[in-house]
């Protein structure tokens, strides 16, 4: 077996020099873990493989175990990355497998990255999203589920395709608009992680909208597409072995946005994003699903709530006088009236025990005692 | 399709970027920037690679730009502008060098138009680009200004700079304070190649950039204070330029925190403030500009108090020189801050040290003759004033300085010493006399310098400025008693005159030169005086004609003893009503005499109209009028003694010019005869005519309209000719008793005359006596005719009579002829010219005694004007000696006699005598001393002259008999020695 890597190495030695042709060495070693990475025991030689061809990285003594645990740092220039990106798209583009590329995909951005390896993927999903490679996405997509929508790095992910494509962008381009179609897979994830972006108390102390263009596209990307919120739920393609981790959808982080938004903005573009929610959970009755909206997210929304009665109260403002709050509270008791009778919250009465504890509302009180019996 | 292709692009796009690094033309090719370009909205990945690009754009540009074959070969400098100006390889290369605009307008259009994300990005890229270039491609240290120069002649730097501005104007509060560190730790990284940068883009942030450019060198001189700062003061200077209120402002932060320390760092904010001064002068000036602002008394207190803290510090140790000549190098305030540190010095020896130090040093650059920009501030309107009134001060120290800065600029603006000249010549020095001190140590001049102005402009300037003072006379009302600055003026210049004269005051003033500058000066000085002395004049003129109308008025009143009552009324109320205004004009005449007074005295003391100096005619001519219409201002004053003083300066002032210029004598003497006589008579006596008595008649009532109506009536043979006017009384006439003529202000006059006449270095000289003689004969006299010497016929005088009542009538009119007359009887033979006045006199007592002979029993008055004018006439033929010793006792005894035997006496003894002795200067007999003297022991008067007189004598006896012993007896006694006279012995037994 040790034969077989160094064979497999030397092969890679003799044919490209590294340094000489990058872009080629990489190309021909991820042809060479095509085949590897089918094979479970050849995990260890299919990191180093990526590490030393792929990414060039170099730890500071080759060999060395515990030094290797330190970060290993990469010798490639932008232009080496650029040209990386280039092979990878190439190569994800190539008919093949989904499991394999899916399984190359993993293997390649793992859940723990360099800051540059994490910054490539960035750059390489930013790029794959412009030029709408389908397969990269979907590859993509199942990498962003595998990983977790919410860790940092699916968050950091989606950071830099909001500023990619929304702040440093004039118009927001077509490709992101069509994101939906070309990969349904990776844009429900997508709106997972920035869902959970914005208008999240959890993440900063103010709430703060998302950009425009943002809010824009997500809306139209709802409005088009009623079940993109069911795409995550599609099954994964993996490898033999491999276990699929919970799905999440972006309802519960939307909701949140649509109900909090009144207290920041006033954008008409939240009502049509709560219409679309609306349906979308409707729609949820036919497929059954319990996990759509998890209670947790559903508190979060009370909590944020609560915390603004609370700076009402300070200034002395009576709940039921403030217009904004009104509108949170209407938007929540519809949300969780649909939620209710479609049957997708976990954990229902703790929630409407926690509901109950909000300043009353007419529409969320009926909603309540409605469901209490 | 599209899709694939745009990976395309990107492939080939990476593909040559990564290969094209030999090769510019290739990299710089429009195609793959216009690429470029698009992949920032297509690709947005790709963002950090192509603007990697554009960094390698604008290298190439830098590199270019730099290289020696891009430099004209003529001036070695690079070109800027190759297309148009370089050779053909040059121009070749063109598209290469001006690659980068491309991108700089795609980007700048980006920041401009684009979401608000780029002006970050691009900012901190432009930053670290500009910072990178600079550092790698400056290849010698050049100042801030230099490097901007050099640098943004090349495109590419000046485009990145243009984008760095413009992203600035973009920024939001936090993403400028991420700047301003980006720029600051660049800084820190290349300290030698940013700070032009630092300095060129710190006006977006002033004081956030100042500041922080302060602590840093104030870090860096805490760990270690031989650092040199060029860059930290290379970029306070530069930005000083468009940003002193906030190099202020961080100053005044940095200086409240270096007084109250509380961190260590802040004990070394004044030494720190102190070093950094030395490398730019701007600096300094902010420093100084900022300290002077917050100076007060208690901050003094707590600098004194906190030096030992920085003194103690080794990094102050060198500091003192540099000290020193940091006020030479302050473009303003710079004499604000030396004023301070004079105000100091009483109290703190250090001031002393550091005054000494500086204005040694700045005396020897001036005289030098170099330039430094201390000039500038000491010839600003602002310091100027600050310096004149600095030099009024009490504190020695601060007036000295003023003093000695104001030399120092004077060297160099004239106009400046002119002014101070002027402005410290205007100030009183009653309660401070260190200010005529610093006038004087003015006039001295700066040592030392050869063109130094003189400062007789200076006088001239103060003097103009009075001038229209006085002329004007519209001054801004000042508290009464507040001396007017003409007085000031003069008193000064009075007190510098007389030191001057005294000769061991201010040795600093060359004697001839303070006398030279203000004869010069005279012109303007007589204009002054002119105008001051006409005033009063005026005034002395109007107050006299009043009270004689007042005077006749009350007269007329009595005489026609109507409306009285109401009269007085009226005048009562006028009275009251006109004496505050009053008061007021006395207090305004009294500053004008005692005006005149000064400069009477000025002139005095710089000898004015002495032989000495040279004056052109006119100005003798006035210098001469002037005297005398201030002499005659000079007798209204109060008292004798203000009156005598006036006179006496009057005397020197008309002595010196009659006896060095005759015309000035000519001038004078004719100015006081014909003002004593004519304009000014009132003030000795003159008997006071009512001018204005006529003008009361009514049209229809004029004496001619009258003669006409009664021309034809039964007294139509009588003319209306009265003593009085019909319906109005008569003519008002003053009682005699009110013509007494003053003694004092006569003999005053007199004495003015003599001053004119007497020649100091010929004693016996008696020119101007004739002069005066003459000039009364001319005067006097009205006809042309007949005025010669010799007495005619007595039958001729019927001819001149009435010419001769008129002369008669002078007299009376102006008692004081006769003492001029006397004054020139003393001095034979100027009585000689006066010959027809003498004639006049005579004739018309003759026939007036003649007349008295028809009502003879009516007996004479003692005080008789007749018999008055009749002894004054016989006395001063007698003291001129134009009749023989035995008449010459007429005069005392004439009295004793009647009407007709006077009337004899007058035409026998005097008529006849002088008619055949013609009184002319020939009688006299001049002597070795030029004294002119008539032996009368050799002119033998003829019997018949004297034997009228005698005669009559003989008769009288009992109440003439000593006179006739003195007058025939003893004289004949005396000759007896030699010839008696038996005749004249036996008629005396006769009589006895």
């Amino acid at each position: 077996m040790s034969m077989s890597i160094d064979s497999n190495k030397l092969l890679l030695r003799k044919g490209e020099m590294k340094m000489d042709n990058y872009p080629t060495c990489a190309v021909e070693a991820l042809t060479r873990l095509e085949t590897l990475i089918a094979s479970r025991n050849k995990q260890n030689m299919v990191m180093q493989i990526i590490s030393e061809f792929i990414f060039l990285e170099r730890t500071s003594k080759d060999g060395d175990v515990r030094k290797s645990q330190a970060l290993p740092i990469s010798q490639m220039n932008l232009f080496q990355e650029f040209q990386l990106i280039i092979a990878l798209i190439e190569y994800f583009s190539r008919p093949g497998r989904d499991a394999t590329r899916n399984a190359i995909f993993l293997s390649l951005f793992g859940s723990h990255l360099t800051p540059q390896r994490s910054k490539l993927l960035s750059r390489l999903i930013s790029t794959a999203v412009s030029g709408s490679v389908a397969p990269l996405l979907s590859s993509a997509g199942t990498w962003m589920q595998q990983v977790g929508c919410k860790t940092p790095l699916s968050l950091e992910v989606a950071q830099n395709i909001v500023s990619d494509f929304i702040s440093y962008s004039r118009k927001t381009p077509e490709q992101l608009k069509q994101l939906p179609m070309v990969g349904p897979h990776f844009a429900a994830n997508f709106m997972v992680a920035v869902a959970d972006l914005y208008l999240n108390e959890q993440r900063s102390q103010t709430l703060n909208p998302p950009p425009d263009a943002l809010l824009d596209t997500i809306t139209e990307w709802m409005a088009e597409n009623p079940t993109l919120c069911q795409a995550s739920q599609q099954p994964l393609v993996l490898p033999a072995g491999a276990i699929a981790m919970p799905f999440t959808t972006p309802l519960a982080g939307l909701l949140r946005w649509v109900v909090l938004a009144p207290l920041v903005s006033n954008r008409s573009a939240y009502s049509n994003l709560h219409l679309s929610l609306l349906r979308a959970l409707q729609q949820l009755v036919s497929s059954g699903e319990s996990t759509a909206l998890p209670s947790q997210d559903l508190m979060q929304i009370v909590k944020s709530l609560q915390s603004y009665c609370a700076r009402l109260a300070e200034s002395k403002t009576d709940p039921e006088a403030d217009a904004a709050y009104q509108k949170c509270m209407e938007r929540f008791a519809q949300a969780v009236q649909i939620a209710l009778s479609s049957n997708c919250i976990t954990n229902q009465i703790q929630l409407l025990c926690l509901l109950e504890s909000l300043p009353p509302h007419k529409l969320m009180k009926i909603v309540i005692e409605a469901h209490k019996k | 399709m599209l899709r694939q292709n745009l990976l395309d692009q990107l492939k080939h796009f990476i593909e040559t970027v990564s290969n094209g690094h030999s090769c510019p033309q290739l990299l710089t090719s429009p195609n793959l920037i216009k690429l470029a370009l698009g992949f920032l909205e297509e690709l947005p990945a790709t963002r950090d690679i192509v603007f990697e690009y554009f960094a390698l754009l604008a290298e190439i540009s830098v590199q270019l730009y730099v290289s020696p074959e891009m430099a004209d070969p003529k001036t070695g400098m690079p070109v800027s502008q190759v297309k148009q100006a370089g050779n053909r390889q040059q121009q070749q290369r063109a598209p290469e060098y001006e690659a980068f605009n491309l991108v700089k307008t795609a980007l700048q259009s980006l920041v401009w138009k684009g979401p608000p994300a780029w002006s970050p990005l691009i900012a901190n890229w432009s930053l670290e680009l500009v910072a990178k270039l600079s550092d790698k491609y400056t290849q010698r240290r050049m100042t801030i200004t230099a490097s901007c120069n050099y640098w943004l002649e090349c495109s590419a730097m000046h485009g990145l700079m243009t984008l760095i501005n413009s992203c600035f104007r973009k920024l939001t509060q936090p993403e400028e304070e991420a700047c301003v560190e980006i720029m600051l730790n660049a800084f820190h990284r290349f300290p030698m190649t940013f700070d032009w940068i630092v300095a060129r883009l710190g006006g977006c942030f002033p004081y956030k950039i100042i500041m922080q450019i302060l602590q840093c060198g104030i870090k860096r001189f805490v760990d270690d204070y031989r650092c040199h700062l060029d860059s930290e003061a290379g970029i306070l200077d530069y930005m000083t330029s468009c940003h002193e209120q906030h190099l202020r402002a961080a100053f005044r932060e940095m200086l409240r925190e270096g007084f109250a320390p509380k961190k260590p760092l802040d004990v070394a904010v004044v030494p720190f403030l102190l070093i950094t001064t030395n490398y730019s002068d701007t600096i300094l000036q902010s420093l100084v500009n900022v300290l002077v602002e917050i100076y007060t008394e208690d901050m003094c207190e707590v600098i004194v108090q906190k030096s030992p803290l920085w003194l103690s510090n080794k990094m102050f140790a060198g500091m003192q020189p540099t000290l020193n000549n940091a006020v030479l190098r302050l473009n303003e305030r710079g004499a604000t801050l030396l004023l301070t540190a004079g105000k100091m010095a009483e109290k703190y020896v250090w001031c002393q040290d550091f005054l000494d130090n500086s204005m040694q040093e700045l005396e020897q650059w001036v005289l030098n003759q170099r330039n430094f920009p201390l000039l500038a501030d000491l010839a600003y309107e602002e310091t100027k004033y600050m310096l004149w009134k600095s030099c009024l001060s009490t504190n020695l120290f601060e007036q000295q300085t003023a003093v000695r800065l104001l030399l120092v600029v004077s060297s160099q603006h004239p106009n400046i010493y002119y002014q101070t000249i002027s402005q410290l010549l205007k100030k009183s020095y009653a309660q401070n006399p260190n200010g005529i001190g610093a006038l004087i140590r003015l006039l001295g001049g700066q040592s030392g310098m050869v063109n130094f102005p003189g400062f007789t402009p200076g006088f001239k300037m103060v003097l103009e400025d009075i001038t229209l003072d006085v002329q004007v006379n519209n001054r801004l009302p000042v508290p009464p008693g507040t001396p007017t600055e003409a007085f000031n003026t003069f008193s000064n210049l009075n007190i510098l005159a007389r030191m001057h004269k005294s000769k061991n005051v201010a040795p600093y003033i060359k004697a001839q030169h303070l006398n030279q500058a203000l004869n010069e000066c005279l012109p303007k000085i007589l204009q002054i005086f002119e105008c001051t002395v006409n005033k009063l004049v005026l005034r002395m003129d109007r107050d006299a004609a009043e009270r004689i109308a007042e005077k006749f008025k009350a007269q007329q009143s009595k005489n026609n003893n109507n409306n009285n009552e109401l009269c007085n009324g009226k005048d009562y109320g006028k009275r009251t009503k006109l004496e505050p205004g009053e008061d007021n004009v006395d207090d305004e005449d009294a500053i004008r005499m005692r005006l005149a007074h000064l400069i009477v005295d000025l002139l005095n003391n710089i000898e004015a109209g002495s032989r000495t100096t040279v004056l052109r005619t006119p100005l003798v001519l006035k210098l001469a009028t002037l005297s005398v219409k201030y002499f005659f201002v000079g007798l209204t004053e109060k008292t004798v003694i203000r009156r005598a003083a006036a006179s006496h300066r009057s005397y020197t002032l008309l002595q010196r010019q009659c006896s060095a210029r005759k015309i000035a004598r000519t001038v004078c003497l004719r100015e006081l005869v014909e003002r004593a006589l004519f304009y000014h008579g009132h003030l000795l006596g003159q008997l006071e005519v009512y001018q204005r008595d006529e003008l009361e008649i009514p049209e229809h009532e004029h004496l001619i309209l009258q003669n006409l109506h009664t021309s034809s009536g039964a007294n139509s043979n009588r003319s209306v000719l009265h003593s009085g006017i019909i319906g109005r009384g008569l003519r008002p006439v003053l009682p005699p008793s009110e013509r007494n003529c003053d003694a004092e202000k006569q003999a005053l006059y007199l004495k003015a005359l003599n001053a004119c006449c007497a020649d100091l270095e010929k004693p016996n000289n008696v020119e101007g006596y004739s002069l005066v003689s003459l000039l009364l004969v001319e005067l006097v006299s009205t006809d042309v005719m007949y005025n010669g010497l010799p007495f005619p016929d007595e039958e001729f005088t019927r001819v001149t009579m009435e010419r001769d009542m008129l002369i008669r009538r002078a007299f009376i009119n102006s008692p004081v002829l006769w003492a001029v007359l006397g004054l020139i009887a003393g001095h034979r033979p100027a009585l000689c010219y006066s010959s027809v006045l003498l004639r006049a006199l005579c004739a018309t007592c003759l026939h007036h005694w003649r007349g008295k002979n028809v009502n003879r029993f009516q007996p004479t008055a003692a005080n008789d004007e007749l018999m008055l004018c009749t002894k004054k006439m016989l006395q001063l033929l007698a003291m001129s000696q134009l009749i023989p010793p035995p008449l010459t006792n007429l005069h005392l005894i004439i009295e004793h006699f009647e009407s007709a035997e006077i009337a004899l006496l007058l035409r026998e003894c005097i008529w006849n005598y002088l008619k055949d002795h013609v009184p002319s200067p020939a009688l006299f007999h001049v002597d070795n001393n030029g004294l002119h003297w008539r032996n009368t022991k050799l002119a033998k008067v003829p019997p018949q002259y004297v034997d009228p007189l005698r005669h009559l004598m003989q008769r009288k006896l009992s109440t003439l008999g000593p006179h006739y012993h003195q007058m025939f007896i003893m004289g004949e006694l005396m000759e007896g020695d030699s010839e008696p006279d038996p005749t004249a012995r036996l008629q005396i037994v006769e009589i006895d």
